[in-house]
């Protein structure tokens, strides 16, 4: 889950990154024996890539239904320039990014947005599953302007009022995304952290600045991560490696919940206004879902039915979530020379004797070779191997696993 | 409008034909020419609409998938034949032939499915592929269709959803043609990612089909009355029964649908606690 430069520092929580020796990065960089750079550069990339594949490891169980506040400092520290075009409008396009995705991905999943300026703290979006809303919030956001000191103590108390009341199956997740040094707190921030803890609140910190001692505390306590960025690019892929669910506390329970499968056209409907947008005044239609237990009309899915609280959901929903729990193994590394196979199983590209294309990859079920691309791709975003899938003997048995 | 017409022809098409052929083809002999003959005359049509559309062609039956176009063992010059353009009949010969080395290689079918959600997913890393060899200074107007004859088992069905909601990232819309009987699994894949769903009542009818409603481009479509869609059916198969149903118990661990309130999840082993929604009488709940 850490980017190499922070490994460093996880591994040995007492050291700071500046505390630690001097990296001579230019060093890994060697030429090959034609006085080429490049191929050591094209295997670095490969690597790290791969790299970020292999960290993802599943089979624990995951806290699929997660309720995740993200807390964003507004204070003056925000305007700072070093992001550009400033830490705080960096920010904003970054979580206009992630709050899509993060529905796309966490289909059952909510999420709220506290702001954190003037040493108070304030939520502006409540926990829904509508990206919409939150959206809307975030164009509210880029307006305001970014005043005084940030709290911790506030925000987090302000997240705890109203994630404590969660059902507790659910998991509870905090995402702080902090850009002062300081923090202005009321009281005492280790009583706060023990509510924290007992309610079993996971925090997390995206560091904007530098290394704070009670944000590593924090999030040490409450097993969550705290990592600090680079650059913007940085920054958006630490946010963004809060989309995957995380490995569900123990003290979770796990409950059975009830959800509606909803019809999307009922026979005999008359016109109706649907549930979700009835301040707006919506036009009369009969397009839309209906609850199967109360026949109210929703014009999106996934939904919680305001009329009898059921959740409504459809199967390509759940089947997202389900990706989180049955990944893709992942593909051994061979040599090209010792594979039979002269072109990609799944692109077809034919492999030629470049440098990237030395290496190629076989799934350990079905034994096909795929390019790197192909296992980059099939690995992020599809999820099902094409070989395993086109084998009707793993196919039937894979089918029957499920 | 012909500023759009103008730019496609430029620009081009990438059409990816997924091909079903299941064995059960062939228990009409005259049915399986037909068939083949239309998507033949298909691929020619739209190869020969634009010279910069391109096209590739998988074909799936019960025991693999398999690419029929482009073939890159054989090489592309080829002598005129008859007058045709030379690229159409390299087209019908390299189908033709491949189709052939597939049906002789395969072994007695016991499966009514045909491996589709395999080719599907050969087809998305395909276009990954033209697309990024392509850059970025060209848009390459990709799409897939679908033709299936087989008959659905539904025990893919999470590969189904995968391969779906990659293209849906892709912006890939998935076209699906059925043959026969309708597919629900099908139908919301073409739901998902933007494309269209029709089932066409028997082979004779396919290449009109094909032709009025899969040939336009997304721009075209557009302006052309197309059948509807008709309603998806999205309920979920609970994992007890593998029942379709309207309201169900889902395990707030690994989402696992069952039909009735379980004790135990059978999938990740998880204990419920008791103070689940229960329409159950107290009663029955010491017992469980």
């Amino acid at each position: 889950m850490m980017q190499p430069d922070v490994e460093a520092m996880d591994e040995d929580p007492k050291e700071y990154r500046w505390e630690s020796g001097y990296e001579k990065t230019w060093e890994a960089i060697k030429e090959d024996e034609s006085g080429f750079l490049e191929p050591s550069i094209t295997e670095m990339i490969m690597r790290a890539k791969r790299r970020r594949l292999l960290e993802r490891e599943a089979s624990v169980r995951l806290g699929i239904m997660r309720h995740l506040y993200v807390i964003v400092d507004m204070s003056q520290a925000m305007n700072e320039q070093d992001l550009k075009p400033t830490r705080h409008l960096c920010c904003l396009s970054i979580l206009n990014d992630f709050i899509p995705e993060f529905h796309e991905q966490n289909p059952i999943s909510q999420l709220g947005l506290i702001i954190t300026q003037n040493k108070t703290a304030k939520k502006y979006s409540n926990l829904s599953n509508n990206p919409q809303r939150h959206l809307e919030t975030v164009k509210k956001l880029k307006e305001l302007s970014c005043r005084g000191e940030p709290s911790i103590q506030n925000s987090l108390e302000v997240a705890l009022a109203s994630l404590k009341h969660l059902p507790p199956h659910t998991s509870r997740e905090v995402l702080i995304l902090y850009a002062a040094l300081t923090t202005c707190d009321p009281g005492e921030i280790e009583a706060t952290l023990t509510k924290v803890k007992e309610a079993n609140i996971r925090v997390s910190v995206v560091g904007l600045a530098a290394e704070i001692r009670i944000c590593k505390t924090i999030t040490k306590e409450t097993e969550g991560t705290f990592v600090v960025c680079l650059n913007d690019v940085h920054l958006k892929e630490l946010i963004m490696e809060h989309l995957e669910p995380p490995p569900a506390s123990k003290k979770i329970d796990h409950t059975l919940i009830k959800v509606g499968f909803p019809h999307q056209i009922n026979t005999d409907a008359k016109p109706a206004l649907c549930m979700c947008h009835l301040e707006d005044l919506p036009s009369l239609n009969t397009e839309g879902y209906y609850c199967p237990q109360c026949s109210a009309k929703y014009c999106d899915l996934p939904a919680e039915c305001k009329v009898c609280g059921l959740m409504l959901v459809t199967a390509p929903h759940l089947a997202r979530s389900y990706r989180h729990l049955f990944p893709l193994q992942h593909f051994t590394e061979i040599l090209l020379s010792q594979s039979s196979s002269k072109s990609c199983y799944s692109c077809y590209k034919m492999f030629k004797e470049i440098y990237a294309d030395k290496n190629v990859f076989q799934c350990p079920k079905c034994n096909q070779i795929f390019c790197f691309d192909c296992d980059i791709f099939l690995h992020d975003s599809v999820h099902s191997c094409p070989g395993c899938v086109s084998n009707p003997v793993i196919s039937q048995n894979y089918g029957n696993v499920e | 409008m012909a500023s759009t017409s103008a730019s496609d022809s430029e620009e081009g098409c990438l059409l990816v034909i997924i091909l079903d052929v299941h064995p059960c083809l062939a228990s009409n002999e005259g049915e399986a020419e037909v068939y083949l003959n239309t998507v033949t005359a298909f691929a020619n049509l739209h190869l020969a609409s634009s010279g910069a559309n391109r096209l590739a062609i998988i074909a799936a039956n019960h025991a693999q998938s398999c690419y029929l176009y482009p073939d890159q063992s054989h090489e592309e010059v080829e002598r005129q034949i008859d007058g045709r353009l030379e690229l159409l009949s390299h087209v019908d010969k390299i189908l033709h032939e491949n189709l052939k080395k597939m049906m002789v290689t395969t072994t007695i079918f016991t499966q009514s499915e045909s491996l589709i959600v395999g080719a599907l997913g050969r087809a998305l890393t395909y276009v990954r592929r033209i697309e990024s060899e392509d850059g970025l200074n060209k848009k390459i107007n990709a799409r897939i269709l679908v033709i299936k004859v087989s008959t659905d088992a539904g025990g893919q069905y999470l590969n189904y959803v995968n391969m779906y909601l990659t293209a849906q990232k892709m912006r890939l819309p998935v076209d699906m043609c059925v043959i026969g009987s309708d597919c629900g699994l099908l139908q919301q894949g073409a739901d998902i990612t933007g494309g269209l769903y029709y089932k066409v009542n028997s082979v004779d009818k396919l290449m009109q089909s094909l032709m009025m409603i899969f040939m336009p481009n997304l721009d075209s479509r557009r302006r052309l009355a197309l059948p509807p869609s008709g309603s998806v059916d999205y309920r979920a198969a609970c994992f007890c029964h593998r029942s379709l149903v309207d309201m169900a118990h889902v395990c707030s661990n690994c989402l696992s649908v069952y039909c009735k309130a379980v004790p135990l999840c059978s999938t990740c082993n998880a204990l419920f606690g008791m103070e689940m929604p229960i329409r159950k009488p107290p009663k029955k709940k010491k017992n469980d």
